[in-house]
C-alpha cells in the first residue's frame, strides 16, 4: 500500500472536482453529503492501510526508515531537479492518519450542521479540496510539493472563511487570513530558496542527509537565517506573534470550518513544517530559542485575552492560538515529537470543543454571545458532557490526553540545555501561568454556557421556547473526538513515573530526533556541561531528584488546572453569576486591554495599513499617472509633434516635390564623393 | 581622359542643371516638358561622350551611341504621349497650371 | 588647340547660351525656338565626338519632329502672353532651387575634374580622333560611328532593344490616338454607350426586342 499512498490525496480531490463542478446538478443534498464523506472514508482507509503497512515493514525499513513514492518529474531545469515526491515515515504517517481521521468525522458531521445551507455542495467540495491540500502538505517529500499544499490549504482557508461570502464581512475575514499568510509565505519561499542555494535540492531526505555537512561548511548564522525565515511562515500559518490577527476572526466561517481547519489540521501545519526540518533548527541553539519565546510569549497572550471574550468561538480561537504556542514552544526547546503530540491530542479535544459549539450555536438559533446561555446542560445532554470533557482534557486533568502532553511539554522546557540560562525556569512559569488561565477561561466558557440560570434572549424563548439537542449526525462525531481525548493521551504517550510508556516518541524518533545528534554536538560547542542523545537532562530546580522534581512539576500543573476550572470559574459563572462585573470595574485597564485584543489589530491599521495606502496612493499619483503615463503619452506628443512639424515639407506643389528631388541627389553626391572617397 | 570628353560630360552635367532649374521654376507644363526633353539630350551627350572614351580599335564599342538612339526614339514617343495629355486638358478648358495639383496638400 | 577643339568649345558656348535662353524666355513659342537652337548646337557637338549618325538622328527627330510636335501644341492651344514662370507664386523656389542646382553642378564638375584635372582646359589631345572620310572600308575598319558600323551593331548586338522600341512606337501612336481623340466628335451611332436614347428612339417603330436586336447587330458590327 505504500506506493499508492498517493491515492489518500487523489480521494478528496475526485470528490472536490465532483461536488464543485456538478454540484448544481446534484439536486439531492444527501448526494452531496455522501460523495463527500466517502471520499474521506477512502482517504482514511488508504491512512489505515498505509499506516499498516509501514509498520509491518518497520523491520525492513529500519535502514531508512523514509519510503519515497516519485509520482512524476515536475521541474527539470539545468541543473535543479524537483519531482513530485511523497515522503511516507513515522512524521507523515502519524499526520495522515488523524487528519484523515478528524477530517472524516467532521464531514460526517457537516452533513448535519449545513443541512440547511444552499451552498451545500461547495461546502463539501472546498472541504475535500482542503483535505486533499492538507495531505499534499503532510505527504510531500520536498520543499516544493509541501509548498504547494501549504498555498493549496491557505486558498482553502480563505474559501471557507468567506463561504457566505455575500455578507461583505465575511469576505473580508477571508481577505485578512489569506493576506496574513501571504506575508508568511514569504518567508516560508526566502527560506525555501535558501536550502536550494546551500543544500542544491529541496528533498527532505537530502537535507536529513546532508545538514551537518552543510552548515559546518557555511557561515553560523546561515541555518539561524533559514530557520527565522521559515519560522515567519509558521507564524503566518499557525497564527502565532505577530501575525496571528487572522484566527479570530476566521471564525466568520461556518462552525465545522473552524473545527477542521482553525483547530486541528492547518493551523497545525507550521508546527508540522518546524518539526519536518527539525535539522535546520536544531542547527543554531538561537533558533530555537527564538521560536521558544515566541511560542511562549504567544501562548500568553492569547490566553489573556481569551479570559474576556463573549463569542463561543472567539474564545476557542484564542484557546487555539495558545495551544499552538505552547506546541511551538516544545519545537523551541528541541522536543519535536512532543509537539507533534500536542498536535494529535490537541486536534481531538479542539475540534470536539468547536463542534460542541457548533451544536449549541444549532440549538440555540445562532446564537454565539455566551452572556445570553446558560443551563443548556439539561436540553443539550450529548453536547455537553463532550464538551466537559473535551474542556477537562485541555486544561490538562489527567488521565485525559492534554494532560499527558502539556505535562511533557513544561518537563522539557524544564530541562532545557541552553545558553540563555534564565529561559527554562522564566518559560516554564509563563507557561504554567499560562495553563492555569487556559483551564480558567475553559472552565468559564463551559460553566457559562450550560450550567446556571438560563440568561435566553426573550426573543429566543418566545421562538422556540427552549433548545434541543442536535442530530445523531452531529452529536456521534463529538463522543468519538471525546472518546479519543480521553485515551489517546495515555495511549500513546506516559511520563516514566506513571508507566514510561514511550510509543508515539520511540516511533517519531527517525523523523524528529534527527537533529538530537548535532544539537548535541553544537551543545558541547557552546560549552553546556551535558552531552551526547537521550541523557536526561537536569531541569532548572532540583527538588531531591529528577524523578521527583517531575512529579512535583506535573502536580503543579494539575493544581492550578483544579483551582482554575473549580475554584475560580465555576463558582464566578454559575451560583455568583455577576460577580464579575465588579472585577470587570476594579482591573478596568487590564480589562479593557484583555478585551480589545491588546490593541495588536489598531497598531497594525495604524503602523502598516495607513502607511501602505498612502505609499499606493502616492505610487498611483506619481508613478503611474505622472512618470509612466507621462512616458505613455510622451511618446505619442513627441510623434505627434514630429509629425506636426515634418507637414510644411507636404505643401501639395508638384515643384517642390522636384526640388526635394534634387536636394537628395545632391546629398548622395556629396556623400559618394566626400565619405566614400 | 581627354579633354573633349571630360569637357562634354561637364557641359552635360551643365545643361542637365538648366534642365532641372528650368523644371523647377516654371509652372506651364508644355515648358516643363521641354525642360525635360532638354535634361534626356544631356543624358544623351553624357552617353556619346563615354562611347568617345572607350572606343579603341581592341574593343570597337558603340553601345553608347545605340544607347543614346534608343534614347532619342523613347523619348519621341514619351512627347507624343505627354503632349496628348496635355492636348486633352486643353481642351476641357482646365486651367493648365501645375500649381493647382496640390490635393495632396498636409 | 586644334579645329575640333575649337569648334567644340564654339558650339558648347551656344548650347549653353540657348539653353538659358530657353529657360528664361517669358513666351513659350520663344522657349520653344530656343530649344531649337539647343538642339542643333548639340548635334555638332554630337558630330565632334565621332558620331555622325547620332548627328544626322538629333537634327531629323528630335529638332525636326518632337520639337515641331511641340510648337503645334503651344501655337493651338497656348495664348501668346500666358506668362509661364514669374508668377509670385513659391518664390523661395527660386532661391533655393538655384542654389541646389549650382551646388549639383559643382559636385559634378568637381567630381569629374579631381580625376583628370589638369585635362579641362588643355588643348592637347590624348588620342587621335577616328574621324574618316567617305573612302570605303572593309567591316573591321568601318570607322566610328559610321552607318554601316551602327547598323552592324544595331542588329548583330541590340536586336532586341531595337524591336522592343519599335513596338514602343507603335504603342505610343495608339496611346496618343486615345489620350487627345474627343469622343464627343465621333458619331454616336459608333458608340452604343453614349447614346442609349437613340436606341430607343429607333426602335419605336417596329417591334421593340427585334429592332433592338436589328440595332444592337448593327452596332456590333460596327
Amino acid at each position: 500500500m505504500l506506493q499508492y499512498v498517493w491515492l489518500a490525496i487523489a480521494f478528496p480531490l475526485i470528490g472536490a472536482v465532483v461536488n464543485g463542478l456538478f454540484g448544481r446538478f446534484i439536486k439531492s443534498k444527501l448526494a452531496s453529503g455522501v460523495i463527500g464523506c466517502t471520499a474521506l472514508g477512502l482517504s482514511f482507509a488508504v491512512a489505515l492501510l498505509t499506516w499498516y503497512d509501514y509498520m509491518t515493514q518497520a523491520f525492513t525499513l529500519r535502514e531508512s526508515p523514509f519510503y519515497t513514492v516519485t509520482l512524476w518529474p515536475w521541474i527539470h531545469v539545468g541543473d535543479m531537479k524537483i519531482d513530485a515526491l511523497l515522503l511516507v515515515d513515522p512524521l507523515s504517517v502519524v499526520m495522515l492518519l488523524f487528519v484523515t481521521g478528524v477530517s472524516f468525522l467532521i464531514h460526517i458531521y457537516s452533513t448535519g450542521y449545513m443541512a440547511h445551507d444552499e451552498g451545500y455542495s461547495r461546502f463539501f467540495s472546498y472541504l475535500n479540496l482542503f483535505v486533499a491540500m492538507m495531505l499534499i502538505l503532510c505527504l510531500g517529500g520536498n520543499g516544493a510539493v509541501m509548498f504547494v499544499g501549504w498555498e493549496g490549504v491557505g486558498l482553502c482557508s480563505y474559501l471557507l472563511i468567506g463561504f457566505w461570502y455575500k455578507d461583505m464581512y465575511n469576505a473580508n475575514c477571508g481577505m485578512k487570513a489569506f493576506v496574513v499568510n501571504r506575508i508568511g509565505d514569504f518567508g516560508v519561499l526566502i527560506g525555501l530558496f535558501m536550502i536550494m542555494v546551500y543544500f542544491g535540492s529541496l528533498d527532505f531526505t537530502t537535507i536529513f542527509s546532508q545538514a551537518p555537512a552543510v552548515f559546518a561548511a557555511a557561515d553560523k548564522w546561515v541555518p539561524l537565517a533559514i530557520a527565522l525565515f521559515l519560522f515567519l511562515g509558521a507564524t503566518g500559518k499557525s497564527a502565532q506573534l505577530p501575525l496571528h490577527i487572522w484566527l479570530p476572526d476566521a471564525m466568520a466561517g461556518p462552525t465545522p470550518v473552524s473545527a477542521l481547519i482553525h483547530a486541528a489540521t492547518m493551523v497545525t501545519a507550521g508546527v508540522y513544517m518546524v518539526a519536518r526540518l527539525n535539522p535546520i533548527f536544531s542547527a543554531n541553539p538561537t533558533a530555537g530559542f527564538v521560536v521558544a519565546v515566541v511560542g511562549c510569549a504567544t501562548a500568553f497572550m492569547a490566553a489573556t485575552i481569551a479570559m474576556t471574550q463573549n463569542d463561543i468561538k472567539k474564545v476557542l480561537a484564542y484557546s487555539t492560538v495558545s495551544q499552538l504556542g505552547f506546541m511551538f514552544i516544545a519545537c523551541g526547546v528541541g522536543a519535536y515529537w512532543v509537539a507533534i503530540f500536542h498536535v494529535v491530542t490537541h486536534a481531538f479535544f479542539k475540534a470536539c470543543l468547536f463542534l460542541g459549539s457548533g451544536s449549541v450555536i444549532h440549538g440555540m438559533h445562532e446564537e454565539q454571545d455566551t452572556r445570553y446561555m446558560g443551563g443548556l446542560a439539561k436540553y443539550m445532554k450529548g453536547t455537553y458532557w463532550t464538551f466537559v470533557i473535551s474542556t477537562f482534557a485541555i486544561a490538562g486533568i489527567p488521565p485525559l490526553a492534554g494532560f499527558f502532553s502539556k505535562d511533557e511539554i513544561l518537563w522539557q522546557v524544564a530541562i532545557w540545555q541552553t545558553r540563555f540560562g534564565w529561559a527554562p525556569s522564566v518559560l516554564w512559569i509563563v507557561a504554567l501561568l499560562t495553563a492555569f488561565m487556559t483551564a480558567t477561561y475553559m472552565g468559564r466558557v463551559t460553566w457559562k454556557t450550560f450550567l446556571g440560570a438560563p440568561r435566553w434572549k426573550d426573543s429566543f424563548v418566545a421562538k422556540h421556547k427552549h433548545p434541543h439537542e442536535s442530530g445523531p449526525a452531529m452529536v456521534m462525531p463529538l463522543v468519538v473526538l471525546a472518546a479519543l481525548a480521553v485515551v489517546a493521551g495515555a495511549a500513546l504517550f506516559t511520563p516514566v513515573w506513571l508507566g514510561g510508556n514511550k510509543l508515539l516518541e520511540e516511533f517519531l524518533a527517525p523523523s524528529t530526533s534527527i537533529g538530537a545528534a548535532h544539537g548535541a554536538e553544537a551543545a558541547v560547542a557552546e560549552g553546556a556541561v551535558h552531552g551526547g542523545e537521550a541523557v536526561m537532562h537536569a531541569p532548572f530546580v532540583t527538588l531531591g531528584s529528577t524523578e521527583i522534581t517531575e512529579i512535583v512539576f506535573a502536580a503543579a500543573s494539575v493544581l492550578v488546572a483544579l483551582i482554575g476550572l473549580f475554584f475560580i470559574a465555576l463558582p464566578l459563572y454559575t451560583k455568583r453569576y455577576g460577580a464579575t462585573e465588579a472585577l470587570k470595574l476594579r482591573f478596568k485597564p487590564l480589562y479593557t486591554f484583555s478585551f480589545n485584543k491588546w490593541y495588536v489589530d489598531e497598531l497594525y491599521h495604524k503602523v502598516i495599513v495607513i502607511p501602505g495606502v498612502a505609499f499606493a496612493y502616492m505610487c498611483w499619483q506619481f508613478f503611474d499617472l505622472r512618470i509612466v503615463d507621462g512616458a505613455v503619452n510622451g511618446v505619442a506628443w513627441v510623434l505627434g509633434a514630429l509629425g506636426q512639424g515634418l507637414r510644411p515639407l507636404q505643401t501639395g506643389f508638384v515643384r517642390n516635390y522636384a526640388l526635394y528631388l534634387l536636394l537628395g541627389v545632391v546629398l548622395y553626391m556629396l556623400y559618394n564623393l566626400l565619405i566614400q572617397g | 581622359m581627354s579633354a573633349i570628353v571630360a569637357n562634354s560630360l561637364i557641359l552635360s552635367a551643365m545643361l542637365f542643371t538648366i534642365g532641372v532649374l528650368g523644371v523647377m521654376i516654371h509652372r506651364h507644363p508644355v515648358v516643363i516638358f521641354m525642360c525635360i526633353e532638354l535634361m534626356l539630350n544631356a543624358a544623351n551627350l553624357a552617353l556619346i561622350a563615354f562611347n568617345r572614351h572607350h572606343y579603341s580599335a581592341a574593343w570597337p564599342t558603340l553601345d553608347g551611341q545605340v544607347y543614346a538612339f534608343m534614347v532619342i526614339a523613347i523619348a519621341a514617343a514619351e512627347v507624343a504621349v505627354g503632349l496628348a495629355i496635355i492636348v486633352s486638358l486643353f481642351k476641357r478648358r482646365v486651367r493648365v497650371d501645375v500649381d493647382e495639383i496640390n490635393l495632396l496638400r498636409g | 588647340m586644334n579645329l575640333e577643339l575649337l569648334g567644340w568649345w564654339v558650339f558648347a558656348a551656344v548650347a549653353v547660351a540657348c539653353a538659358a535662353g530657353m529657360i528664361t524666355a517669358k513666351n513659350p513659342v520663344h522657349s520653344a525656338l530656343w530649344l531649337v537652337g539647343n538642339f542643333v548646337a548639340l548635334a555638332v557637338i554630337y558630330l565632334i565626338l565621332s558620331a555622325p549618325v547620332l548627328f544626322a538622328i538629333q537634327l531629323i527627330v528630335y529638332a525636326g519632329a518632337i520639337m515641331v510636335l511641340f510648337l503645334f501644341v503651344i501655337m493651338f492651344f497656348m495664348s501668346p502672353e500666358a506668362r509661364t514662370w514669374r508668377q509670385r507664386t513659391l518664390k523661395r523656389q527660386y532661391v533655393v532651387g538655384s542654389a541646389l542646382a549650382l551646388a549639383f553642378m559643382v559636385l559634378i564638375a568637381w567630381g569629374i575634374l579631381r580625376t583628370d584635372a589638369d585635362v579641362a582646359f588643355s588643348t592637347q589631345w590624348s588620342e587621335p580622333p577616328q574621324l574618316s572620310n567617305t573612302v570605303t572600308q572593309t567591316k573591321q575598319e568601318a570607322g566610328m560611328g559610321q552607318p554601316r558600323a551602327i547598323g552592324q551593331w544595331l542588329f548583330a548586338n541590340d536586336v532586341l532593344p531595337f524591336e522592343l522600341t519599335s513596338l514602343l512606337l507603335l504603342l505610343a501612336i495608339l496611346g496618343a490616338m486615345l489620350v487627345a481623340r474627343d469622343v464627343r466628335s465621333e458619331g454616336r451611332e459608333k458608340l452604343p454607350e453614349f447614346a442609349p436614347h437613340y436606341h430607343a428612339d429607333a426602335a419605336a417603330g417596329p417591334a421593340a426586342p427585334a429592332a433592338g436586336a436589328d440595332a444592337a447587330g448593327k452596332e456590333v458590327q460596327a
